[in-house]
């Protein structure tokens, strides 16, 4: 299993360096699967492994590279941040056409600041709540993180319709909007976009409406093996 | 006739006849492990089932249905999946088991009939 972890943070060093980056793994990760994450915002890069090693334990590493705005966004502050992160299952609930998970997780994290030059240490945690069926997806999730005397918070929610029912060896389409509040950032970010899934993948991409300083584009991206 | 028809009522002896029948036949005999998981909505948890079932040396083939919360799975020629072995797997991957059976179809008559509906 360290031999495998090994090869899929490779992987996941990769994914940073081609593409953009991945993640952050709140959700449910099945025994002896490894799940490999990538996101792209214009602010945020990041990407990540994640392993079930229980039915309800989860551990995973991620690469984060996150740009701030300084001085009303004249100015970018750049850090990469490099997580570990424990998740547990606290909560499955099963209806007849449907599935409903909570989550705890959270670890410790190291980060740097490319201007500075310096390290530092913090912890991050988080909680997420999903409820989904072959129709509709909804989540919720808090995530704070500690660092540098920093404190930061973000707050997703998101819902998706699906326009038909897909079955297993079908591509499922989904339509959804991700509204995200940031600790820091006066505004909410309002994101319709689009997800597309498969068996052992899937894609999101979308472009938020009322970005502050910028049209963001969001794309995530995530594969099991 | 009557003695006939009392040795074809006994389970084994009919089991013995239908195979040999089979064998006579050339048929092949094929029997599938139809297992019914409950909320199984999703494809990304329902495909770390089917990565648990195809990894079973017994598995010949698998067919998942999110639409009848069916794993169906065929077994090699001369081996058999145990029940206890599939439950935990499908635990391990957050489901529950409703119910196991086995049925006298092939993987591509269940995806056939799962389709054709």
């Amino acid at each position: 299993m360290t031999a495998a972890l090994t090869a899929a943070a490779g992987v996941a060093s990769g994914v940073l360096t081609l593409a953009p980056g991945a993640a952050h793994a709140g959700f449910f990760i099945p025994k002896d699967i490894i799940m490999v994450m990538g996101t792209w915002t214009p602010d945020e890069r990041t990407a990540e492994v994640a392993y079930g090693f229980t039915r309800d334990v989860s551990g995973s590493i991620a690469f984060v590279r996150r740009f701030d705005d300084l001085h009303g966004g004249r100015n970018r502050e750049r850090t990469d941040l490099v997580m570990a992160q424990g998740a547990h299952l606290l909560l499955r609930h099963r209806t007849p056409g449907g599935i409903g998970n909570a989550y705890v997780y959270g670890g410790p994290l190291a980060a740097r600041f490319a201007d500075r030059g310096d390290t530092r240490y913090g912890v991050h945690v988080g909680l997420w709540a999903d409820y989904e069926t072959r129709w509709i997806y909804t989540r919720a999730s808090h995530h704070a993180y500690r660092y540098a005397g920093r404190s930061r918070n973000e707050t997703v929610l998101q819902g998706m319709l699906a326009p038909y029912a897909a079955d297993y060896d079908d591509i499922a389409s989904w339509g959804g909007v991700q509204l995200k509040k940031k600790s820091g950032q006066s505004q909410l970010e309002v994101t319709p976009y689009l997800r597309f899934f498969s068996k052992r993948w899937w894609v999101d991409a979308g472009v938020s409406v009322n970005r502050q300083n910028r049209n963001d584009l969001f794309i995530n991206f995530m594969h099991t093996f | 006739m009557k003695n006939t028809l009392r040795a074809i009522r006994s389970p084994r002896i009919a089991a013995a006849a239908l195979t040999a029948f089979a064998l006579a036949t050339g048929a092949a005999w094929a029997e599938t492990v139809k297992v019914t998981v409950d909320g199984m909505v999703c494809a990304f948890c329902a495909g770390s089932i089917e990565k648990k079932m195809k990894a079973n040396k017994e598995t010949a083939d698998v067919f998942v249905s999110l639409e009848n919360k069916i794993v169906a799975v065929a077994e090699k020629p001369g081996m058999k999946l145990d029940d206890a072995l599939l439950r935990k797997q499908i635990a391990d991957a957050g489901y529950e088991v409703k119910g196991i059976e086995r049925v006298p179809q092939s993987i591509a008559e269940i995806r056939a009939s799962v389709r054709g509906k």
